[in-house]
């Protein structure tokens, strides 16, 4: 089949399926790139459910069938009872957000490019040998407990992202690891196409540059076109994070919460908790993330009794709890020890940091490179975070969820290498900086939210999302 | 008038900081974009994928693939082996081959001295204590090998009489399983001595990423009670790839496909069959000589 076909073809999972099955669940009032997302990653934890209840793979395709049909009508059904009235006004039709949409998109297919003309190489080597040696396996659908696990015994490393290239790879009629991976760079460009939903309405031609600005700065071709899971789950829960400061941008969050859900409230415990099945460290990185946005939601203002609170918080958190023990359940029940998360660590490992203090001084090398590194974008994303807490007192909230997010993901990542069984210095040259690139979603955020109210408060528009734009969305 | 001011610095300044970093990541995107596409026209996949993982060297795709295409079981590759630490080519061969199959063995871009016992690398010092006869000593291997065949322990001094050397091998720091224990009874006084294992360490180093071993040594003085002095240092001798008990059956360049001995017994005496076959296929595959590395 001619590889532009086979491109033609992998639109299906990659846009169509998502698509329908997120239109399926949310209506108007959940952003297009959001209920993308959401699609992708329900699509992609029903396929592991049906590995991990070890269906078998005709019956799994006949249910995920079945499954999609049930979408596709019910999103017609909701496409028909809200058709939107075309705009003769060529004026409008041309309005900023669809020209950062054509960019991103255009960026896109550039990626796509990059990933086909590309396959990977020994460069890659966790990349290949974790990561498409699941794939692979998973096309031919083995029992749960006989996935392959690479030169490493770490059987219980969780597989959201080869589960969806395997639907790609599927739909595009051969087993091709090019073609699964243009999962990533999708995933990357409609992460940054959901930041139109911080700020709805109408996008200004003032702030329309930001998003493909921060798209280009924090391209990483590594980690959005090798099969390397890490940008994969700084992604998903960046999704969270997206989800969790629109939620503290609401001036009325308050309101009303008590006996429904709050949309921005599900869909972030939903990401930050299927984080956990993208790789063992995205359990870890949800768990931050939620706990982050729990600790500023209980903490700051609007001032309200605490136990009010918890208890408004207590069904995200025991969905979030649901979401996380899920993998741990599969592993269970096919008889795979959960304890011992790879060949580096086993969790007691975890208790015995205190005797491995002298490691500090090989791993505060590798965090002050890291931090040197990457100085330009946390020199600018601290001075714009000043400025915004003065200027936008409304911003501290979400400023503050999202450093203790960064800061807390940081403190984690290094704390791995107080207790790594591997040889210290192998591991952090070969794993350190790809763990701390994880939150890059954080610097995103933040620059994008930042210079988005600056520029509304040089407007003098003031920041306030009220209800009437959310409904313009 | 302030607030703007506060506002206008606290915009340029990141603005400034950070626009050189776009700049360079788009042109080096938009670089990328025309060689890309005009790769994607004038190759195919597999060309792509022969290009970047090599055909006779790097990962060997191309010749694992040549040799993989003429073996009659289609669920088995072989074992392969390379100069360097690719151990996952197989995963990129077409079809379902998810068993490793020792019968067959294929090294690319290997040298002579790669198949020859030599010197694999100098350990470290682990422990060691002046006056003390017992040392510990850690030495990584980085890449594969099939067989540790020697120790080579150089004294500080050299010893004023024979000496009794004890020696253990040790997995790793974490797991102290024992690989091998050793005796060499009143040793000729040399500053320098080459110890042979035999039998030697077999499958000895395999995908232990950057795990060191642990090499406990003891010295003891023979019963005249001369002086011991201190080992100054140890080194490690092994055979990166053990062709024992394999015959060579097609080679291209520096890569060759062997099989082993019993197998391929096994296979001239039944005289036809798949394997036959495949043995007359490997036999028509022609070399390139190196070609398509260029």
């Amino acid at each position: 089949m001619p590889e532009w076909l086979r491109l033609c073809l992998a639109c299906i999972p990659l846009f169509v399926i998502p698509g329908i099955v997120g239109k399926a669940f949310w209506g108007c009032e959940v952003y297009w790139a959001s209920r993308w997302w959401f699609g992708m990653i329900l699509s992609g934890l029903l396929l592991i459910f049906g590995h991990g209840a070890n269906l078998h793979g005709g019956v799994v395709t006949i249910l995920f069938s079945v499954f999609f049909i049930f979408c596709a009508v019910k999103s017609f059904q909701r496409c028909k009872a809200a058709q939107p009235e075309i705009s003769k006004d060529s004026s409008k039709r041309f309005e900023p957000g669809k020209i950062v949409a054509g960019i991103l998109f255009f960026l896109l297919f550039c990626s796509y490019l990059d990933v086909l003309a590309h396959p990977l190489t020994a460069e890659h080597w966790d990349a290949l040998s974790s990561w498409w040696n699941k794939v692979r396996a998973l096309y031919f659908w083995p029992p749960f407990a006989e996935t392959p696990c690479a030169g490493w015994d770490f059987m219980n490393y969780p597989y959201l992202g080869p589960m969806l290239e395997l639907l790609i790879i599927r739909c595009t009629g051969g087993l091709s690891e090019s073609f699964g991976r243009l999962l990533f760079p999708t995933v990357y460009f409609m992460w940054m196409m959901t930041f139109n939903l911080l700020f709805p309405g109408k996008i200004r031609w003032r702030t329309f540059w930001l998003i493909p600005f921060i798209a280009i700065l924090f391209y990483d071709r590594r980690a959005f076109t090798s099969g390397y899971q890490d940008g994969f789950v700084g992604l998903i829960c960046g999704m969270a994070a997206v989800h969790f400061v629109r939620f503290f941008l609401k001036e009325n969050r308050l309101q009303g919460i008590d006996g429904r859900w709050d949309t921005d409230l599900f869909l972030g415990v939903f990401f930050a908790g299927a984080a956990s099945f993208v790789k063992s460290e995205g359990t870890f990185l949800g768990v931050i993330l939620a706990a982050a946005a729990a600790g500023v939601f209980l903490f700051s203002e609007p001032a309200g009794k605490i136990p009010r609170k918890i208890l408004i918080l207590l069904p995200y958190i025991i969905f979030f709890g649901i979401l996380v023990c899920i993998w741990p359940g599969f592993l269970l029940l096919n008889h795979v020890n959960i304890l011992r998360m790879q060949n580096a660590f086993v969790m007691s490992d975890l208790l015995g940091f205190y005797r491995n203090l002298d490691r500090w001084e090989m791993i505060r090398l590798f965090v002050a490179h890291s931090i040197l590194k990457n100085w330009p974008v946390l020199s600018a994303c601290l001075m714009l975070s000043l400025v915004s807490a003065l200027a936008v007192p409304k911003l501290r909230r979400v400023l503050a969820f999202l450093w203790l997010a960064g800061i807390g993901h940081g403190i984690f990542v290094t704390f791995l290498y107080f207790v790594t069984r591997l040889n210290l210095q192998w591991h952090l040259v070969n794993s350190f900086g790809r763990l701390m690139f994880q939150h890059f979603f954080v610097y995103s955020c933040i620059l994008y939210t930042t210079g988005h109210c600056l520029l509304d408060a040089w407007d003098r528009k003031g920041l306030s999302v009220s209800t009437e734009r959310e409904r313009s969305i | 008038m302030k607030n703007r001011l506060l506002i206008a610095a606290g915009s340029i300044v990141p603005l400034l900081i950070l626009s050189p970093l776009v700049i360079q990541k788009a042109l080096s995107f938009g670089g990328e974009i025309l060689p890309n596409f005009k790769l994607l026209l004038t190759t195919n996949e597999e060309a792509r994928r022969i290009k970047a993982c090599g055909d006779l060297t790097n990962m060997g795709y191309g010749y694992l693939k040549r040799i993989t295409d003429c073996i009659p079981d289609a669920t088995i590759y072989p074992v392969t082996r390379h100069r360097n630490f690719y151990p996952w080519t197989h995963l990129l061969l077409p079809g379902r081959r998810d068993k490793a199959d020792d019968r067959l063995l294929v090294g690319i871009d290997i040298d002579e001295a790669d198949v020859r016992e030599g010197m694999i690398v100098q350990a470290i010092p682990a422990f060691r204590q002046a006056g003390s006869l017992m040392s510990v000593w850690a030495f990584m291997t980085d890449l594969d090998y099939d067989q540790m065949t020697g120790i080579q322990i150089e004294f500080e001094t050299p010893p004023s009489g024979p000496v009794t050397v004890q020696a253990a091998l040790l997995r790793s720091k974490e797991d102290h399983s024992v690989l091998g224990e050793w005796t060499w009874p009143a040793v000729t006084a040399e500053k320098k001595i080459f110890f042979k294992l035999d039998p030697p360490v077999r499958h000895f180093s395999f995908g232990r990423g950057s795990t060191p071993f642990l090499l406990m040594l003891k010295l003891a003085s023979d019963p005249s009670g001369a002086a011991v002095p201190s080992v100054g240092s140890v080194g490690i001798a092994g055979v990166k790839i053990n062709l024992e008990g394999y015959t060579v059956i097609h080679t291209d360049a520096r890569s060759f496909t062997a099989m082993r001995n019993d197998f391929l017994q096994q296979i001239l005496s039944a005289g036809s069959g798949p394997w036959m076959d495949f043995l007359m296929k490997i036999k028509d595959l022609k070399s390139t000589g190196g070609q398509r590395n260029a």
